[in-house]
Parts: C-alpha cells; sequence; structure tokens
C-alpha cells in the first residue's frame, strides 16, 4: 500500500474520446484492407482523462506478436488482439516513455528493414566474405534481377 | 564540417535509421503534428546539412544551458544538437568577448536567410538598458538577428502550435483565480445597462475556466482570436468587438493589462484603461498609450 497504485480508490473522468478512438482504429483498419492505406495515431495528442489510455490498452490487449527493439532506449511492439492493430511504446534511456502510438498497418515502420541500412549490410556481407574467401578471390557485390534492375533498388519501390 | 549531412553523422556516431525514426516519431508528437510525418521529417533530417542555429540567451536563469552542457550522458538530443552548427551562444562564449560578437556576425552573414534563431528568456521592453549583450539590448540583438533568420512554418503548423499551447494551458488553468473587483464591476456594468464584451487573443475554450469562475449570472459576449486575422497588437478584435456592441470604437472603453492591449487600443482608435494587475508597470502601460492607469479593477467608476 506505499504506491498510488496501491490505494483502493479510482477516480472516473471521461473525456468521451475513448469510444471515438476506437471506431477510428476500426475505420483505419478497413481502409488499411481496402485500400493498403496504414495509419498511425497518437495516444499524446488525444486529450485523455486520467485512466483512459488504460482503458484503449486494456480494449486493445494483447495478441501474438511482441518485438522489443534496444535503440536509443527500449521500444516495445505488441500487435493488439485485433490483427494489425499493434502498440508501439517509445522510451528513452532512463526508460521514461516519449511517446506511444497505435499503429495500424500489415507491419509497423520501425520493425522494417530499413533499406539505407540493408545497402551498407550487402556491402558489408560482400567485404567480410571476400575476406574469408582470400584477397585472389573477387565476387559481384551487387545482386541483379532478371532484368538487371539493383534488388535494393526493385524493394526501396516496393 | 558543416557540409556534413546530418544523417551521414548521426549514421557515424552508430545512430541506427530506425533509432532516427524513434525519434522522430516522439519530435511529430511533441510538435502536434501527425505521427505519419515521422518518416518524413526522417528523411528531410537525413538529407539536410548541419543548420547555423544562433541561440540568444537573454533574461533567463541559464538552468537550460546548464542543463545541456552538463548531460552526463550521450542521449540521442545530444547527438541531434552537435549536428547542429551552434555558432552563437554568449553565455557559453562569455570568455570569448568581442570575438563572440564577431562569430555571430559571421555566421549571419554566411547564412543569411537561412540560420535558424533559439531565443531563451525574457526581453526587457520598459527600460532596454536592464538586459544588454555587448552594449546592444535583447530586443535590438534579436531584431537584428531574427531579420535573417529562415523557417517558414509548414500551412496549418501555427494553426497547430496554437491549439496545442491552448490545450497544455487549459490543462495547467484548472482553478484560475479571479482578479479582485472583476466580477464585482462586471455587475455594475450590467447593473448600469452599459455592454461589455470579453475581447482575448486566445481561443475561447482556453479562457473557459477562467470565465467560469468570474461565476456570471448571464454567458457573456467572447470575441476571441480565431474571429480575426490579426491578434493583439493589430486592432482588428477590438474593432470587431465594438461592432458586435453596436458601438463606435471611440466610445468604448477598454481594460487590459499588457502592452500588447494598449498599442491595440491606440490602433483602433479607442480608450484604454491599463490596469497593473499583469506583468508591466505603470510607466509601461502609459508609454505604450494608456489612457488611464489604475492598480485595481476596483477603481474603475460607472
Amino acid at each position: 500500500m506505499n504506491t498510488l497504485a496501491g490505494i483502493p480508490v479510482s477516480v472516473e473522468l471521461a473525456s468521451g474520446n475513448v469510444e471515438l478512438l476506437l471506431h477510428e482504429i476500426g475505420h483505419a483498419l478497413e481502409r488499411l484492407l481496402e485500400f493498403g492505406q496504414a495509419s498511425i495515431m497518437d495516444l499524446r495528442g488525444v486529450p485523455l482523462a486520467p485512466g483512459e489510455e488504460g482503458r484503449i490498452l486494456e480494449f486493445l490487449g494483447t495478441g501474438e506478436v511482441r518485438a522489443e527493439l534496444e535503440c536509443g532506449g527500449l521500444s516495445t511492439v505488441n500487435e493488439s488482439r485485433f490483427a494489425g492493430v499493434w502498440i508501439v511504446t517509445h522510451h528513452d534511456p532512463s526508460g521514461e516513455i516519449i511517446g506511444r502510438l497505435i499503429e495500424i498497418s500489415f507491419v509497423p515502420d520501425i520493425i522494417r528493414s530499413q533499406v539505407a541500412e540493408m545497402r551498407e549490410s550487402r556491402e558489408r556481407i560482400a567485404r567480410e566474405v571476400a575476406l574469408m574467401s582470400g584477397p585472389a578471390v573477387s565476387r559481384p557485390t551487387t545482386a541483379r534481377s532478371t532484368d538487371g534492375e539493383d534488388t535494393a533498388k526493385v524493394l526501396e519501390k516496393r | 564540417m558543416r557540409d556534413v549531412l546530418v544523417g551521414d553523422y548521426l549514421r557515424s556516431r552508430g545512430l541506427t535509421r530506425r533509432g532516427l525514426l524513434k525519434f522522430c516519431a516522439a519530435a511529430a508528437s511533441w510538435m502536434a503534428l501527425p505521427p505519419t510525418l515521422a518518416q518524413e521529417i526522417a528523411a528531410a533530417l537525413e538529407k539536410a546539412r548541419r543548420p547555423s542555429v544562433i541561440w540568444l540567451p537573454f533574461q533567463e536563469c541559464t538552468g537550460c544551458t546548464e542543463s545541456i552542457t552538463r548531460a552526463d550522458s550521450s542521449t540521442l538530443e545530444s547527438l541531434i544538437f552537435e549536428a547542429i552548427s551552434l555558432d552563437y551562444q554568449h553565455t557559453l562564449q562569455a570568455a570569448a568577448g568581442e570575438a563572440a560578437e564577431e562569430a555571430r556576425r559571421r555566421a549571419m552573414q554566411d547564412n543569411w536567410g537561412k540560420y535558424l534563431v533559439v531565443v531563451d528568456g525574457s526581453i526587457p521592453l520598459g527600460n532596454p538598458g536592464y538586459s544588454t549583450i555587448a552594449g546592444v539590448s535583447n530586443a535590438d540583438m534579436l531584431r537584428e538577428v531574427a531579420e535573417g533568420a529562415g523557417m517558414p512554418l509548414a500551412p496549418g503548423r501555427d494553426e497547430a502550435i496554437d491549439e496545442r499551447c491552448g490545450r497544455i494551458f487549459a490543462e495547467m488553468n484548472r482553478h484560475p483565480a479571479v482578479l479582485p473587483g472583476a466580477g464585482d464591476l462586471l455587475a455594475r456594468l450590467d447593473a448600469a445597462g452599459i455592454p461589455w464584451a470579453i475581447a482575448t487573443s486566445s481561443r475561447r475554450e482556453q479562457v473557459a475556466a477562467s470565465v467560469d469562475a468570474l461565476r456570471l449570472t448571464r454567458a457573456p459576449l467572447i470575441v476571441d482570436g480565431t474571429h480575426v486575422a490579426h491578434a493583439k497588437p493589430a486592432p482588428d478584435l477590438l474593432l470587431l468587438t465594438a461592432s458586435h456592441l453596436n458601438a463606435d470604437p471611440a466610445s468604448c472603453w477598454y481594460v487590459g493589462d499588457a502592452t500588447w492591449d494598449m498599442l491595440a487600443c491606440i490602433a483602433a482608435g479607442m480608450p484604454a484603461i491599463g490596469v497593473t494587475t499583469g506583468a508591466v508597470d505603470a510607466a509601461a502601460l502609459l508609454a505604450a498609450g494608456a489612457t488611464r492607469v489604475v492598480a485595481s479593477l476596483a477603481e474603475i467608476a460607472v
């Protein structure tokens, strides 16, 4: 009982925005399915009464995918119990939450491999494999698709 | 170093693109921008060259500078901070004396129309001599530096900033105190049949808590900043309010406590009563154009 959360009293306040936001999530999911258009909602950009963010997260629940990223502090990506509705929470290096987003997409942007870094990886793999194989062996550093186009460019177009 | 792209610099310091995306998502949230813009912010930031920044610390406590320069860990913010070219900050450059001022002038000349200006602290307007840097008043230095600064706001950005400021103010303004004599003055005006209105550059919803605190017996006429193109010190708000009251501006009395109120009155041709309950004193209100100055609203006879 030495924390606020331990005190068995709750104050019920309502902004009226919880239901609106959940409706909007439903519409966003429809847009994703119909047109392939992803949406992101910033929970900090929606006026909410104390406890309402918790209500939203409780409603969304947890699904089967959970990912953690360590980039300038922990970030967690959880698929909710609704497929395609993701909860992305960013923390700073000291653990404070600096952003909480609801992303309606097939895969959240921050999870995808980044094309610029994939290009660097391609070069690095080529260099490291060349080192393993010895200096006399030269290998192509760029994979090409059947029409001769740089594969990374094809990926980027997608 | 200035020619290095910010993205290349951040990558050279070990920041991954995911880390940049995360920072941009948080930055979009702080700036009340749509979260979908995070990708675009990241792309723009990566391709940007280190911008020249002139930081003008005026009447401030130096705590902000201390907290940034004495950070004991390398945060993402500090990497971004290193990715700008801080060409002038006189608190940090105090020992350099006139050389610091020369650096400011050179940075302005080299980056005219493109540099960023950060202003920290208040600026004395009543007596500019209260705060000077190298013999130049804060107000004059800001005017000089701001002239060559360049970063146009995207369409609608000013509205988003204003809306967010208002929301934060409304959250903090939960229990506003009523100015002594305010409710009584309005009651006396009503009793005398004299029409009155509230003219505020803020949004109606931002002043709702303050108006509620007056416990008025009727809903007041409120003309707010969203009704006009230009807020105070432009006369628009006062002229529109007078027209709502079916009154000639010259026959109205405006009551306010800020220099901008007085300047707006001069522009609108409306007599002004300055009240010294705000941030400025009687001399500043009179200098700005107040017709009369009182210390309390109770002094205003109806």
